[in-house]
């Protein structure tokens, strides 16, 4: 029953499913005339995502796109339980009929139930409500009720329908649930875009039979160890060899010798989750280098988010204000003490010179006392008494008078007399050098009080524009929760070191695995020589050699597919969403990463989580339009609210861009009227302002209105007018 | 339900024999087949073991 043709939905029923009351008889979605688009229009809350619940019901028996308000209802209509009587039975059915037109498929879960007296209770308010019980994966019931479920898979590849058992195995054939988030997108799974992609590597793998070579892969190395079993016992040297391979192949898988997987006991791993248990890492080898990888992945993706908070926390400029703050408080108490260690230099300063600095009128004037009695012979005065005596024993004075003469005599020793009185001025012939040297240097000493004085006046002002600075920090941060801002850098910090550190455990662990391969190696080709050597052994090395042969030849398949598949998605997502999103210079690389999740960088600057609504949209096209093309897989795609969050321009873009996004691909898109039928004004590709409606016109299959009946709370299907 | 186009061109671009390349195929469809058998897993480690006997019989000289 398996076709490799692209499939849509043909029909969709639902009967007493959630707001849709009564039975809406199929509603055909099947495309025509080559037309793939269909239009479901309600406005918020008349039931477009429960279609989306619905179909995912229908396949998977979960509802993802619900809505809180919900919660507490059961999943079959209200109006259909309380107009049942007492013992009345109460059916609910979920249809979906999809194939193309080779094969058909239809998938139907139908749930019924007699009706019991509805259990009541009384809330914390006083309101009266029914009560209501989730039963498995069949939904919220009325208390009390006993639903029984009937669901069927049948296909069919002209009248007959074929009913096949197993009904799980056979959707999840036609999409697994792991790409389903790819097909029935909503609003939440765009927000969450970046961990939703990391969960498609298992249904890519599956998509592209990656998971048949892997598989494949598993059982051959059964096979070799079936054999290498065998060989045991022969002889001591293939032993020897066997032995020395496995424990490498051992170490590589991190395993003991009865193939139980050993771990670090010592070292517990990180908490990945709140309240989570101890877990430890493999010991070795290539599980240890994944469970490096995953924390190291789980360490960016903390980092990141600790980014992000720090960012809602204005923290980039409330981080560098506090630092500045903490700065000025530190360097204030200095500040203040220079400025009083230079004002009390000063004053110690003035009292050394100050006398000299108010005296320098009195001093000058000394100076120049000493200076003219210098001159004159005057000073110093012991010369004065020397030189008297002198005279009176030559007994002639300078002026000619002769001293022989008794009162010519008492005249010079009279004189001499009175001049002694002034022989204290002998010291200012000393003090006079130092006063010369003073006054020479008075204009350089000055200076040094001046340098004080300006010195004190700009430290005063440096204290001043401090204090400016610190209260306008304070103010800034008086709205910003300064000690969360602390600890989220502080935790930002330990994460970057481990980080550091697991990435240089990753590099060791990488070189020791390499070095382990050689080794493993080397042992198998003695093993196998050893093997060969032996004739009893012959037989089971030619199986092993083709074998270990098959392993290695499988194992280059998987890389080469793998790296392939990834090139190709990873090109194609970032060729389609640079088409579609209308930045191509904003957005330099769209990056597919190992475990599938994607990067969007500017520049090298991961802008991933900076994208908006309408960007991501465009994101989440791209990479579902790329996974579609590297599989083959073709199933059709259901979008909720595909443009309501979008701006003009880009919705003017898709709106060009839906009919041939998936040229091959049904594409059934819920929405409201405002975002299908208003015009988009202001974009120059659309200068008749075209609404979505006209855009994508030529390429509408069916368009229908979901009337929402208010007052009895049901929603029923009807024409677009 | 056939292995998929660009793992057979994988193996079609191996540098290994032909039969090696016909082998690692028959395998694939093998598994394929048994992911959606409700056989047994020892009828098919055996089967497994058959079809490695066969080959090396068929291709040894």
């Amino acid at each position: 029953m398996a076709d490799n043709k692209q499939r849509s939905f043909l029909s969709i029923r639902l009967k007493n499913y959630r707001q849709y009351y009564g039975d809406s008889g199929k509603i055909s979605l099947a495309p025509q005339d080559g037309k793939l688009i269909n239009i479901i229009q309600g406005e918020n809350g008349e039931g477009k995502s429960n279609i989306l619940n619905a179909m995912n019901y229908c396949l998977y028996q979960e509802e993802p796109h619900f809505k809180s308000q919900y919660s507490g209802m059961p999943i079959v209509n209200i109006r259909a339980i309380n107009d049942a009587a007492d013992g009345d039975e109460v059916e609910m059915i979920v249809e979906l009929e999809l194939g193309n037109e080779e094969i058909k498929y239809k998938i139907a879960r139908k749930i019924t139930f007699f009706k019991n007296k509805l259990i009541k209770q009384v809330d914390t308010e006083g309101r009266e409500t029914i009560s209501v019980t989730r039963i498995g994966n069949l939904g919220s019931f009325p208390t009390g009720v006993n639903p029984t479920a009937k669901n069927s898979f049948q296909w069919s590849t002209g009248k007959d329908w074929k009913t096949e058992v197993n009904m799980e195995h056979h959707i999840h054939k036609l999409l697994p649930p792991k790409l389903k988030s790819f097909f029935f997108l909503d609003g939440e799974f765009l927000d969450e875009i970046a961990s939703t992609f990391k969960g498609v590597k298992k249904g890519v793998d599956e998509l592209s039979q990656l998971n048949l070579v892997y598989i494949t892969i598993a059982d051959i190395k059964k096979m070799v160890t079936t054999y290498e079993r065998q060989s045991k016992g022969t002889d001591t040297e293939t032993d020897t060899y066997l032995n020395e391979k496995q424990n490498h192949e051992n170490w590589l898988e991190s395993k003991n010798l009865k193939g139980e997987t050993v771990y670090d006991k010592e070292n517990p791993g990180l908490k990945m989750e709140e309240g989570g248990s101890v877990w430890y890492h493999p010991k070795s080898g290539k599980p240890r280098e994944e469970s490096k990888k995953k924390e190291l992945d789980f360490l960016k993706q903390k980092i990141h988010e600790i980014d992000e908070q720090l960012q809602k926390n204005n923290s980039s400029v409330s981080q560098e204000w506090s630092i500045n703050l903490a700065k000025i408080e530190k360097l204030l108490p200095k500040k203040y003490e220079s400025l009083e260690e230079l004002k009390s230099n000063k004053i110690k300063y003035l009292v050394q010179e100050g006398p000299f600095v108010y005296l320098r009128e009195s001093v000058t004037f000394a100076s120049n006392l000493i200076d003219k009695k210098r001159k004159v012979g005057q000073l110093p005065v012991k010369q004065n008494e020397i030189f008297v005596k002198d005279l009176l024993e030559a007994e002639k004075c300078i002026c000619g008078t002769d001293l022989h003469d008794e009162k010519a005599r008492q005249n010079i020793i009279d004189w001499q007399k009175n001049s002694s009185k002034d022989s204290k001025l002998d010291a200012c012939v000393e003090i006079g050098v130092e006063f010369r040297n003073k006054l020479k240097n008075f204009k350089k000493d000055f200076s040094v009080l001046d340098k004080f004085r300006s010195d004190i006046i700009n430290l005063q002002e440096e204290i001043d524009n401090y204090e400016d600075d610190k209260k306008e920090l304070i103010a800034k941060l008086k709205g910003i929760d300064e000690i969360k801002v602390k600890e989220l850098f502080s935790e930002k910090t330990a994460k970057e070191e481990l980080r550091d550190e697991t990435l240089v455990e990753l590099a060791e662990i990488k070189t020791d695995i390499k070095s382990h391969e050689r080794e493993r190696n080397t042992c198998e080709v003695d093993y196998n020589r050893a093997m060969k050597n032996n004739s009893k052994l012959k037989g089971v090395a030619d199986k092993l050699e083709l074998l270990q042969k098959l392993h290695k030849t499988f194992n280059i398949v998987r890389h080469n597919v793998t790296k392939k598949f990834q090139d190709s998605l990873g090109e194609n997502t970032e060729a389609y969403f640079k088409k579609l999103v209308w930045k191509e210079t904003t957005f330099s690389d769209v990056v597919l990463q190992e475990d599938y999740s994607l990067k969007v960088l500017n520049d090298g600057y991961d802008v991933t989580h900076d994208l908006s609504s309408g960007e991501r949209l465009v994101l989440a096209l791209s990479f579902i339009a790329a996974v579609r093309q590297i599989s083959g897989y073709k199933f059709p795609l259901v979008i909720d609210t595909p443009i309501g969050k979008i701006s003009e321009t880009p919705k003017t873009n898709l709106g060009k861009f839906y009919p041939k996004y998936l040229a091959d691909t049904q594409l059934t898109l819920l929405v409201t009227g405002s975002e299908y039928e208003s015009n988009i004004v202001g974009v120059k590709d659309n200068p008749e302002n075209h609404s979505v409606r006209k855009l994508i016109k030529e390429s509408v299959n069916v368009e229908y209105k979901l009337n929402y009946n208010e007052k009895k709370k049901q929603t029923t299907f009807g024409d677009y007018t | 339900m056939s292995i998929n186009s660009d793992i057979e061109k994988e193996i079609d671009n191996l540098n290994i024999a032909s039969t090696e390349k016909a082998l690692m195929k028959k395998i694939l469809s093998f598994e394929l087949e048994k992911e959606g058998s409700t056989k047994g897993t020892k009828k098919y480690t055996e089967d497994y073991g058959k079809m490695i006997d066969t080959y090396i019989s068929e291709n040894s000289e």
